[in-house]
C-alpha cells in the first residue's frame, strides 16, 4: 500500500473518530478497517489517547482559589460547592502547612540553640571578676565592693571593660598582701555550721564547659526500609554509615519537642519520560544525603520508663527532591539520660522528572539510643 | 430530586440575565460558570502547560466574559465564546512569554505536582507541551473540549480543511511520540 493511501486511510479514520465522516465513507472505512491490521491498530492507540484525556480530571477541575477570586473580583459570593474543592484541596495545603511549620520549627530551633549556646558563653560578669581578681601578687579580698559599683560594661563590650577595670586595679579594691597559708588553715576559716547549698561544687567540671543547654536531645539511630518501587539495580557504593540517622531535638515542654535530623540512604526511583521524542524509562537506587527538621510528641508514660512517642520530618534528599518522614515508636528510658527508641518509620520521596513528578515509598523499622543533655 | 432553579434554563438566557439586577446576574453567571469552568480551565491549563498562567487566564477569562455580558450582547454559543476570549488572552500570555523565556528556567513550565495523576495521561501531557501552539490548541479544543472541526475552525479563525490538517497532525504527532508506551498502557 503506498504511503500517500496510508495517509488517505487515517485521515479518513480520524474524521471518523471525530464524527465528522459521511456514510458512504464510513462503509469503506469500514472495509479498510476489516483488511487493515495496521489501520486497526492506529484506531486502537487514538482510543487509548482520548480514554486517557477524558479521565483527565485534573485538567477539568478549576482551582478553588481562582473560583473564589472569580466570584470576588466580581462581587459575588463565592458558590458553595467551591468548598468541596477548597477541602480537596486543603489536603495539599496542608502538606504544605506541614512543610512550612516544620522550617519555621526548625529555625525557631535553630535560633534557640543559638542564643542558648549564646549564652552560656557570655557570663559577662563572672568573667571580669575572674580576670580582675588575677594580679601578678596573691592578694586577700577584703571587702569586695557591691555589685552596682564595679566597672562593668555592657555585655558586647566585656573586652574592653576587663582592660579598663584591670589597670586602676587598686581603686576599686581595698587589698592587702597575704603570705599564702596552708589550705588546710584556710579549711579550718571556713564556719562549718553553713547550709551546704552556699557551697559550690560544681564549678570547674570539664562538661560545663560545652554548649549543651538543658532540653537537647542527640540521637542515633538505624532504620531498615522497603521501597515501594523495588529496588531493581544496587546503589553505587555501599558506606558503613547508610540508613544510620544522626539527630538533635531540642524540647519546648515535657511532650514536643523539635530539631533536625540527617542522613545517607538508598532512594529507589523509578521514572519515566520522553527525550528526544523517544519515551524513556529509568530504573535506580541513588545513595544520598538526606536533611529534615523534625517535629516530636512524646506521650505520658505506657509503662514505668516507656513512653510512646510519635515523630514527623520535612526536608529533601541532596539532588533528588522533597522528602517527609513518619516514625511511630516506644521509647525506654532504663537511666537519666539514655533511652533506647524503637518504632515503626514510613517515608516518602518526591521528585520530579521533565514536566512530571515521581515518588518513591519506604515502610519497615527503626531503632536507636538517644542521649539528653 | 429537584434540581437547582437556573439548570434547565438555555445558555442564551442565562447570557442575558448577566445585564440584569445583582442577585439575577449573579444566579446567572453561577450557573453557566458551573456548566462551562472545567472546560475552560481544561483549555487554558492543557494549552498553556502551565498551571498558575492557566489560573491566571482563566480567572481573566470568566471576568472579561462577565463584563462583556454587562453590555446586554446576544450570545448563542456561550461555551464558543468562552473559548475565544481564553484562546485570545492564552495567545497574549503566550506572546508575553516569548519575550522573557530566554530568562526563565524550563521547568518553571511544568504542572504541579500530581501523584496519584495516571502515568500515560502525564505522558500525553507531556507530548502535548512538545507541540507547536496551532497544533496544541487544536488537539485541546477536540479532544478535551469535544467540539466539532466547523466549531474549532471559528474559535481559531481558521479555514475548515486547516483545522482538519492540524487536528490530523497533532494526533499523529502525539500517537508518534507516545507509541513505545500506548501497548504497554492500553493493556492495563
Amino acid at each position: 500500500m503506498s504511503n500517500h493511501q496510508e495517509y488517505m486511510d487515517s485521515k479518513m479514520l480520524h474524521a471518523f473518530m471525530d464524527g465528522e465522516l459521511g456514510g458512504p465513507q464510513e462503509e469503506a472505512l469500514f472495509h479498510k478497517l476489516s483488511a487493515d491490521p495496521a489501520l486497526r491498530s492506529e484506531m486502537q492507540d487514538h482510543l487509548a489517547i482520548r480514554k486517557a484525556v477524558q479521565h483527565d480530571i485534573e485538567a477539568f477541575t478549576p482551582p478553588a482559589s481562582a473560583t473564589a477570586a472569580i466570584f470576588t473580583s466580581l462581587g459575588f459570593t463565592i458558590p458553595s460547592n467551591t468548598a468541596t474543592a477548597a477541602g480537596a484541596g486543603s489536603s495539599f495545603l496542608r502538606g504544605l502547612w506541614i512543610g512550612s511549620a516544620a522550617s519555621v520549627l526548625a529555625v525557631a530551633t535553630a535560633i534557640i540553640l543559638f542564643f542558648q549556646f549564646s549564652t552560656t558563653g557570655d557570663a559577662p560578669a563572672e568573667i571580669i571578676e575572674r580576670v580582675v581578681r588575677t594580679p601578678a601578687d596573691p592578694v586577700f579580698i577584703e571587702q569586695p565592693a557591691p555589685l552596682a559599683d564595679l566597672p562593668t560594661a555592657p555585655a558586647r563590650h566585656a573586652s574592653a571593660a576587663v582592660t579598663e577595670a584591670a589597670t586602676p586595679f587598686d581603686a576599686e579594691f581595698t587589698v592587702r598582701a597575704v603570705t599564702p597559708r596552708d589550705i588546710t588553715l584556710l579549711a579550718s576559716a571556713i564556719d562549718e555550721t553553713a547550709p551546704p547549698a552556699q557551697v559550690r561544687t560544681d564549678q570547674v567540671r570539664f562538661y560545663d564547659l560545652l554548649p549543651a543547654p538543658d532540653g537537647v536531645t542527640l540521637y542515633a539511630r538505624n532504620v531498615a526500609l522497603r521501597s515501594d518501587p523495588a529496588p531493581t539495580v544496587v546503589s553505587q557504593s555501599e558506606p558503613w554509615f547508610r540508613n544510620v540517622n544522626l539527630g538533635v531535638l531540642y524540647a519546648i515542654d515535657e511532650h514536643h519537642a523539635i530539631g533536625f535530623e540527617g542522613g545517607r540512604e538508598p532512594f529507589s526511583q523509578n521514572f519515566h519520560g520522553i527525550e528526544h521524542g523517544v519515551g524513556v524509562r529509568y530504573e535506580q537506587n541513588p545513595l544520598a544525603y538526606w536533611a529534615t527538621a523534625v517535629y516530636q510528641f512524646s506521650g505520658d508514660p505506657l509503662l514505668p520508663h516507656v513512653h510512646p512517642f510519635f515523630q514527623i520530618q520535612a526536608g529533601g534528599a541532596l539532588e533528588l527532591g522533597a522528602l517527609g518522614r513518619a516514625t511511630l515508636g516506644l521509647e525506654f528510658r532504663p537511666f537519666d539520660r539514655i533511652a533506647v527508641l524503637v518504632g515503626a518509620e514510613g517515608s516518602l520521596l518526591l521528585y520530579r522528572f521533565q514536566t512530571n513528578w515521581f515518588s518513591s515509598n519506604k515502610l519497615g523499622m527503626t531503632y536507636g539510643l538517644s542521649y539528653e543533655f | 430530586m429537584s434540581g437547582h432553579p437556573t439548570d434547565n434554563i438555555p445558555d442564551a438566557e442565562l447570557f442575558s440575565r448577566l445585564a440584569g439586577p445583582k442577585d439575577t446576574a449573579e444566579a446567572a453567571f453561577a450557573e453557566l460558570y458551573a456548566r462551562y469552568g472545567g472546560r475552560v480551565f481544561a483549555y487554558c491549563l492543557r494549552f498553556l502547560g502551565h498551571r498558575d498562567e492557566a489560573q491566571d487566564v482563566y480567572q481573566e477569562t470568566f471576568i472579561r466574559f462577565f463584563e462583556s455580558a454587562r453590555q446586554s450582547r446576544e450570545m448563542t454559543n456561550v461555551p464558543g465564546y468562552l473559548l475565544k476570549i481564553a484562546r485570545n488572552l492564552c495567545l497574549n500570555c503566550r506572546r508575553n512569554k516569548k519575550q522573557t523565556v530566554e530568562f526563565e528556567d524550563y521547568q518553571s513550565r511544568v504542572p504541579p505536582p500530581s501523584v496519584e495523576k495516571n502515568e500515560f495521561l502525564e505522558l500525553i501531557t507531556t507530548a502535548l507541551d512538545m507541540l507547536p501552539d496551532e497544533y496544541r490548541e487544536v488537539f485541546v479544543l477536540r479532544e478535551y473540549e469535544g467540539l466539532s472541526y466547523a466549531e474549532i475552525a471559528e474559535i481559531v479563525d481558521a479555514s475548515l480543511s486547516s483545522v482538519k490538517v492540524r487536528i490530523f497532525r497533532a494526533k499523529q504527532k502525539i500517537r508518534d511520540i507516545l507509541a513505545p508506551y500506548i501497548e504497554e498502557f492500553s493493556e492495563k
